[in-house]
């Protein structure tokens, strides 16, 4: 036997304005457990020593090459361009790595707790439950793995080096931001199928790292149509390149298809 | 399903593959009453309880509440409150946060205010932990929460599985008597296998076996229907030929010796549907036609644990 199920007229309406059901009291309940965790402040400790020490490696290894009389510098000379030394900070891509960490566990760990299910028998959409965990951490690890470090790391440039413009900072910020949003939207669309989390990570670092491997081996130029190359965009606009709209176009599409994949697969997950 | 239904499942079925979970399961549950959901370990209870509470999706069949099929999503899970066997919580929440919580996934106008949440902490008897981190309350106390955030919403209907079987004697008892307070108020729908708590608690019950329902009815009913079939019967000055005799009454259908003291001997005596008052009847002037005496000759109250043991382990199953 099939279920063969109508719904009542009345009901019609309701359902379709019950996508996004929950999503308001969701979200604050995602900020507030943010709150309660310690791990914003390890990301921002973390993530804001790597690059400002990453940043300041040029001025280090100048100062010793200035007051240490025996010591050389092997390999590329040391550059004091401050916008060099702030992209470099940028470019190790620590935020990335920072944010698959954090991500991973979110939906898995709930599904294990079996909180997930519990939340999930309220009156709220599958949808909204993965749209909220997804907007707040991509909101709380963009600043504690994004912006703040990336504040910290110009403020450092600008005494070490002098400063970098204000344009670079807004615009690899801007492409620091899109990169975290991305990657935590791979994440939980990989928990929404995989209930692993090494496994969500593993498709992380996959989907992040190796197209970009990918595209350098095929003669085409395809990296424009990557959304893991928004970054890149974003500093190639403070450059003042002409990069054009298809990367951000890219990105954007890529992420709403990974929502509407992941509220999708979760409304068909048994729990 | 029929008007005064609070849950309404038709041919309600979950297979995995290779597990046959739960099959055909088409049940009536009142508005109102408070409905034991029997069954041994794997029989498909808290299967079915957790396709009505939306959470996994039927193979095939269909389920509603109030009316509402269990497809409508948020619509449907507003008349629903839901208590899973083991509840879970956020350990950094409160008592009173986690009730506030689960009140502002409702919408505005079905929303709980901070009165309200006292009030059901009060009522489960969480007023003095409501400000308490959840990670620290006790099994009783969690299951307590866990009966209060299904009612935060004014639900039709409570789902709960297995709500006592973790607790201890006291904790059951708190927990069953809230829900004896609850009759009347709300449909409570619940699983169990401590069949004690069912009779003292449900008024009707449905006993699962093996995926698929094998009797559902008004408890009460359930028991007289399998107080017609039993007579215990002792006999003063009996002999060895004397069950033989009693066996070849009409309408009976086995006899069971049973304990022997002094010249007294016991006997279980199952007979046919209907043949009670003529059986006895039968049994009296045997007794006296052999110069025998009739010490006892009544019909056997079955609890429900010899009903459910009766009907899970055996093929009697009819309707």
């Amino acid at each position: 036997m099939t279920a063969s199920i109508s719904l009542p007229a009345r009901n019609a309406g309701r359902i379709s304005a019950d996508r996004l059901a929950g999503f308001g009291p969701l979200f604050r309940k995602e900020l507030l457990e943010w709150a309660h965790s310690k791990r914003p402040w390890v990301i921002v400790v973390v993530t804001t020593l790597f690059m400002t020490l990453t940043a300041a490696n040029s001025a280090i290894n100048a100062w010793i090459v200035a007051n240490v009389p025996e010591a050389t510098v092997s390999g590329a000379p040391i550059s004091l361009d401050p916008a060099m030394n702030f992209l470099a900070a940028i470019s190790s891509q620590i935020f990335v790595l920072v944010a698959i960490f954090a991500a991973m566990s979110l939906l898995v760990a709930e599904r294990d707790r079996g909180t997930l299910a519990w939340v999930a028998s309220k009156p709220v959409s599958r949808g909204a439950i993965w749209l909220s965990k997804w907007a707040a951490a991509a909101i709380v690890v963009s600043i504690v793995a994004g912006i703040v470090p990336m504040a910290a790391t110009f403020g450092l440039v600008a005494v070490l080096y002098g400063s970098a413009g204000v344009g670079t900072f807004v615009f690899a910020t801007v492409g620091v931001v899109a990169s975290i949003a991305f990657i935590i939207a791979v994440v939980l669309a990989a928990s929404a199928v995989i209930s692993n989390q090494a496994a969500v990570a593993a498709i992380g670092f996959a989907v992040f790292f190796l197209p970009q491997i990918l595209v350098s081996l095929v003669p085409l130029d395809l990296e424009p149509f990557l959304p893991t190359s928004i970054m890149g965009w974003a500093i190639g606009l403070a450059g003042g390149a002409d990069v054009g709209f298809v990367t951000p176009l890219v990105w954007l599409l890529a992420v709403v298809a990974l929502a509407g994949f992941a509220s999708w697969r979760m409304e068909r997950l048994e729990l | 399903m029929t008007l005064d239904s609070a849950i309404s499942t038709a041919g309600l079925t979950k297979h995995y593959p290779g597990v046959a979970a739960l099959t055909d399961l088409s049940l009536d549950v009142p508005t109102g009453s408070i409905y034991g959901f029997l069954g041994p370990n794997g029989a498909g209870k808290s299967t079915a309880i957790k396709m009505l509470a939306g959470l996994t999706r039927p193979t095939s069949g269909s389920a509603s509440v109030a009316g509402i099929p269990v497809v409508a999503g948020p619509g449907y899970r507003r008349e629903v409150g839901y208590l899973a066997q083991e509840p879970r919580f956020y350990d950094w929440m409160t008592g009173r946060e986690t009730l506030g919580f689960v009140a502002s996934l409702y919408p505005a106008t079905d929303r709980a205010d901070a009165a309200r949440v006292a009030a059901v902490l009060a009522r489960v008897g969480l007023a003095d932990a409501a400000d308490r981190r959840t990670g620290t309350y006790s099994g009783g106390m969690r299951q307590r929460l866990g009966i209060a955030q299904a009612l935060i919403g004014s639900p039709a209907v409570l789902l709960l599985d297995e709500p006592v079987s973790a607790l201890d004697p006291i904790g059951r008892h708190e927990v069953l008597d809230l829900m004896r307070e609850l009759r009347g108020e709300v449909t409570v729908f619940y699983s169990t296998h401590i069949l004690d708590d069912v009779e003292r608690v449900s008024d009707h019950v449905a006993i699962l076996d093996g995926g698929r329902l094998v009797r559902s009815a008004p408890t009460a009913e359930l028991l007289a229907s399998f107080d017609q079939d039993q007579l215990r019967v002792v006999i003063g000055g009996a002999d060895d030929a004397t069950a033989v005799a009693m066996a070849s009454i009409p309408g009976v259908v086995s006899v069971e010796p049973g304990e022997r003291s002094a010249d007294l001997r016991s006997y279980v005596v199952r007979i046919a549907p209907g043949a009670t008052t003529t059986v006895q009847a039968a049994i009296t002037r045997f007794a006296a036609d052999h110069g025998q005496t009739v010490t006892e000759n009544h019909v056997v109250r079955l609890g429900l644990e010899d009903v459910f043991l009766r009907l899970v382990n055996t093929t009697e199953r009819a309707a």
